[in-house]
């Protein structure tokens, strides 16, 4: 049916009109492709760092050639301990800044939300076009400080004064280029918000929308409101690197033996406040959409309703609202008194609550479910547990007292990479098998995607609990050497070259993928326009969606947006846009 | 191309128009942005040893002169509004323009002044702060002067082609403008007044 | 104290010396001594990194910010004349100044460079250092040294008091240089003896500099035949 409609609707605008038009599903690809590109660059820088960490100060393969004796990075293929910060710190911030939050929400949610609510486009179409330009240019100027003389910037993606104050690098670069992401994820939240308040079709009231929506919803309000003081403290940061005041820098400051020649009176704690006012509810901006994909894939292969809909939205929004209120816990160490210590830890605990209340339900939902062996499914399966892990060695961390002991090492290290590599980036995995059909017209090929999930599966916890246990034995984060010249680091070096090997072995676990991506795109089965038999409306269009419109007649909503096995129907699945037969 | 709604009618179950909510979310986020940088600057104030009383050693008169002129763009803001929903013409839109351009130049003198006396951005925290605050409402009001001679200027021809779209446009300005003044006025009060 | 230290120390004592030898006109010497009670200082703690303290076994190397000889005569202390000598363009010396990283200790602890001279730093023990030069009036360096760099060259090419060079990874690790465009310098061994030579007879300007127990300054003057005398005594600051 939807076959003939396509033919007889007017020619579609060449390749090069819709890349730079303003159609949601174009920028959503864009993001995501661009997003994509700069999680490998991160990746590629990590593996560099390993190498280094596992086998330091000897050179790195093949690369020895490359670079000459007097070269200021990698002098014979050696890596210098001041470029191993310069690519931690950008490890760091292309991984959170430019690659995963980009691909959540400016991918998963510029591509998916106007589908999901039956809309034909985001509710400013240009707007989201100007806010793809604003991160194409934070990638520009963020990166570009990498081929200046002196090397990006080196004082860690949470850019602590003074040393980011008077460092020599590119933090300059690095101030600029943040501040061109907030532009754009200010206008990807503005956008993504008012679309589901107004354009949301006939009959889909708010408890109607797809839990996805609901998590696009409340992290667009934590970027809307979380960002703006970051960009505010980097307003100041440049101030104090440009024009010479004194904010973050206290008085009475000595640099390499020498007072430094500033006003002073300033606070290096001020920077701290600012900036994990934004980075912990970013925190939750890289964990509440890989649960809204999570759910979708998990209601669709257990055919069953989530269990607790309204529970885990009730808890999304009680989390982004408590996710503005725990930020202290970063700083238990800075002396700011037991009073706000305890406020801080006691907040921190409240929010574990709404994170255990969604994991929980879609544990409990898998409950009695006929379930499919999907890719997808895999993948969100070992989301449940990897996740579970990540926020399970966060409850030591968020107790001032253990905090003591744990605060800077890699225990920590380890714990929120269990929670973005294994549980994030495994959401994002479930979210290109799951949709890649509707984008593409085309299915992912299985084989090659269990030949992607398994060997992942294994090889990330074998980067990770190697670091929880490096942690617990009190390596220091941010070590060029692995530990190796540290009193501590002794007894649990081994475990470097465990967790290099596999991030390594992890590395080539991604070629099928890589594969199968580039394979599928032309190669692959064709898909129908709802293969997976799935129930919200982004299925109910062809796929891939017309471009610049999306539906082929303006959808209603008539139901709930898992409405699975509902007794007495014939089909086990109820789809929102088909009404209710008489 | 399918047509986004509620561009230009409100949507019967809010009862919003789309650039209405975007411009409040851009106000919310506005205030967030403002909002860090007085918790910053009563951070570093509080931890200050010293802190010099702005109405001596600052020229009050400037800042004084600048709300009213504050006051009067955003009444004239309100006074636009109105006439454009009204169909009439745009100059109120214009008398916003002027009004904007008399604050620039007033704080661009005001900063002149201060900086005749030594005093630069780097002299200590409470200079750093009153330049920059100064500076941020200073770019909000020129950047305002910008889109409002935009749309009272070139998207003129809108007001005939998509009548309720550019009324709708000119009411979105109006709340920009009361947000400027009442931060401007906020910031007054905490660097002078406080 | 190993037998790398006294070498180092003979190697120095002759470079004076012979410089003195060598001239024909007036020279200034004498002895620098401490006075006061000596500080029992511990040997160098090389527990911050494991693979130097393996390098020295059970034996540390003695602290060296005080070197002291027979009779309390001091080391490491740099005398040179600051005012009177003839002005002009004296060649650079043709090697260049070797600082070495062996055994995680600089050495030598306290020496002049030439503006034109070119500062060589090694690295033969295959241990990471990360060289720190804080020079006020030269560009400072800072470079990281893996084990498989092994000598890198540094210019200091204006003239400068003596600064510190320091080890980022090993916070025992000290140096001093100091830059003059004159050869009117001496750098005492532990026998506190100086001698400087090739002076006119005339007045002048020396000054005796320690790192830790600062400077001090004399007028002498020169005659034609025997070496005028200045001794020095350092003592350490009275405690407030
Ligand atoms: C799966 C591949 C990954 C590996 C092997 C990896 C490895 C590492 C390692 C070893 C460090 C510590 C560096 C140090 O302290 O010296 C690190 C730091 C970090 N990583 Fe990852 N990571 C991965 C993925 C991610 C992802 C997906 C994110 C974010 C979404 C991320 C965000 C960060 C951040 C923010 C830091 C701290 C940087 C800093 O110290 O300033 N990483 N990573
Ligand atoms: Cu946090
Ligand atoms: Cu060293």
């Amino acid at each position: 049916m939807t076959e003939g409609i396509r033919h007889s609707a007017r020619r579609e605008p060449g390749w090069l009109r819709r890349a730079v038009s303003c159609d949601h599903k174009v920028i959503g690809i864009q993001y995501a492709l661009t997003a994509l590109l700069m999680l490998f660059v991160a990746f590629c820088m990590v593996l560099m760092m390993r190498w280094q960490l596992a086998y330091p100060e000897s050179p790195f393969p093949f690369l020895s050639n490359f670079f000459g004796e007097d070269d200021t990075r990698m002098p014979k293929g050696v890596m210098l301990p001041n470029f191993y910060n310069q690519l931690g710190a950008m490890h760091g911030t292309y991984m959170v800044f430019l690659a995963v939050v980009p691909l959540l929400v400016g991918g998963f949610g510029t591509y998916l939300v106007p589908l999901m609510l039956g809309a034909p486009n985001l509710a400013f179409p240009r707007l989201s076009r100007v806010g793809y330009l604003c991160y194409l240019a934070g990638i520009v100027i963020i990166s570009f400080s990498f081929i200046t003389p002196a090397g990006p910037s080196n004082s860690g993606w949470t850019g602590y004064p003074p040393l980011s104050v008077i460092e020599t690098g590119g933090q300059t670069y690095w101030l600029v280029g943040i501040a061109f992401v907030y532009l754009s994820s200010l206008f990807l939240a503005i956008n993504l918000i008012t679309s589901i308040v107004q354009l949301r079709a006939p009959g889909l009231s708010l408890l109607r929308l797809p839990f996805f929506v609901w998590s696009q919803l409340v992290t667009s309000y934590l970027l809307l409101l979380a960002f703006p003081p970051l960009a505010a403290a980097a307003v100041l940061q440049l101030m104090d690197r440009l024009e010479g005041t004194s904010f973050f820098l206290p008085s009475g400051l000595v640099v390499t033996g020498k007072p430094l020649d500033a006003s002073g009176g300033g606070s290096a704690l001020l920077w701290q406040h600012l900036f994990w006012f934004l980075a912990h509810p970013e925190v939750y901006v890289l964990i509440l959409p890989a649960f809204g994909i999570i759910a979708e894939v998990i209601a669709n292969n257990t055919r069953k309703p989530l269990w607790g809909y309204k529970g885990m939205v009730v808890s999304a929004v009680f989390m982004g609202f408590m996710s503005m209120l725990v930020w202290a816990h970063h700083m238990f160490l800075t002396g700011m008194g037991t009073v706000i210590s305890t406020f801080f830890q006691a907040t921190t605990l409240i929010i574990s609550i709404p994170s255990i209340i969604m994991a929980t339900s879609l544990l409990v939902s898998l409950w009695g479910g006929s379930i499919r062996f999907t890719v997808p499914m895999l993948f969100a399966l070992a989301f449940l547990p990897m996740f579970g892990i990540g926020g399970l060695t966060g409850l030591p961390l968020a107790l001032s007292a253990t905090n003591i002991v744990l605060h800077d090492t890699y225990y920590v290290i380890g714990h929120f990479h269990y929670v973005v590599a294994p549980g994030t980036l495994f959401a994002i995995f479930a979210g290109v098998y799951y949709w890649f059909p509707k984008v593409t017209g085309r299915k992912l090929n299985d084989t090659l995607g269990h030949l992607h999930f398994w060997p992942s599966l294994l090889f990330m916890n074998a980067i990770f609990i190697p670091m929880l246990l490096q942690g617990l034995a009190g390596v220091s984060r941010r070590l060029y050497d692995g530990g190796a010249t540290y009193g501590f680091g002794q007894e649990v070096f081994f475990l470097n070259k465990a967790a290099t090997h596999s991030a390594f072995a992890l590395a080539i676990a991604q070629l099928p993928f890589v594969i199968n991506f580039v394979y599928s795109l032309r190669w692959g089965k064709k898909s129908a326009d709802n293969p997976w038999d799935a129930t919200s409306l982004e299925w109910n269009t062809p796929s891939p969606p017309r471009f610049g419109g999306n539906f082929d007649k303006p959808p209603r909503a008539h139901r709930g947006p898992n409405e699975y096995s509902v007794p007495g129907k014939a089909k086990d699945f109820s789809p929102q846009w088909e009404p209710e037969e008489a | 191309m399918s047509a986004i709604p509620h561009t230009a009618t409100p949507r019967r179950d809010t009862g919003l128009y789309n650039a209405k909510v975007g411009t409040w979310l851009f106000l919310a986020a506005e205030a967030m942005f403002f909002g860090a940088l007085v918790s910053s600057y009563v951070f570093l104030r509080s931890a200050s040893a010293e802190w010099p009383a702005a109405r001596d050693v600052l020229p009050v008169g400037y800042a004084v002169a600048n709300g009213i002129v504050l006051i009067l763009l955003a009444t004239a803001s309100v006074k636009a509004r109105r006439a454009a929903r009204a169909g009439k013409g745009p100059k109120w839109l214009w008398i916003c323009v002027v009004l904007a351009v008399c604050s620039v130049t007033l704080v661009a003198l005001e900063h002149r002044i201060v900086g005749a006396t030594g005093a630069r951005a780097s002299t200590s925290t409470f200079y750093g702060m009153y330049y920059l605050l100064s500076g941020i409402v200073r770019i909000h009001v020129g950047g305002g002067a910008v889109v409002t001679a935009w749309i009272a200027g070139p998207c003129r021809q809108f007001a005939d082609i998509k009548p309720i779209r550019y009324a709708n446009w000119v009411e979105c300005l109006g709340y920009y403008w009361l947000f400027v003044f009442a931060t401007s006025l906020a910031t007054f009060v905490l660097v002078y007044v406080v | 104290m190993g037998s790398g230290m006294i070498r180092r120390f003979s190697i120095l004592a002759s470079a004076c010396l012979v410089f003195a030898a060598a001239s024909h006109a007036g020279s200034i010497a004498g002895t620098i001594t401490y006075s006061g009670e000596v500080p029992k200082l511990p040997p160098v703690d090389l527990s911050g990194d494991p693979a130097c303290a393996a390098l020295h076994g059970d034996n540390p190397p003695a602290n060296e910010v005080l070197v002291l000889g027979e009779g309390n005569t001091m080391g490491n202390v740099l005398v040179r004349v600051t005012k009177g000598y003839a002005v002009k363009e004296y060649p650079a010396p043709a090697q260049p100044v070797t600082l070495t990283q062996k055994g995680c200790q600089y050495s030598p602890r306290v020496f002049v460079l030439h503006p034109a001279q070119t500062l060589k730093i090694q690295n033969p023990d295959g241990i990471m250092h990360n060289v720190h030069g804080m020079p006020a009036v030269n560009t400072p360096f800072n470079r990281a040294m893996p084990k498989t760099l092994t000598e890198i060259e540094v210019q200091l090419p204006k003239v400068e008091d003596p600064f510190e060079i320091k080890c980022d990874l090993h916070r025992w690790m000290h140096a001093y240089c100091a830059v003059l465009d004159h050869p009117f310098y001496c750098v005492t061994t532990k026998d506190g003896v100086f001698e400087i030579g090739g002076l006119e007879p005339g007045e002048y300007e020396i000054e005796a500099w320690h790192e830790k127990l600062g400077k001090q300054a004399a007028t002498v003057t020169v005659g034609a035949d025997a070496p005028a005398k200045q001794d020095f005594q350092f003592t350490r600051p009275a405690k407030k």
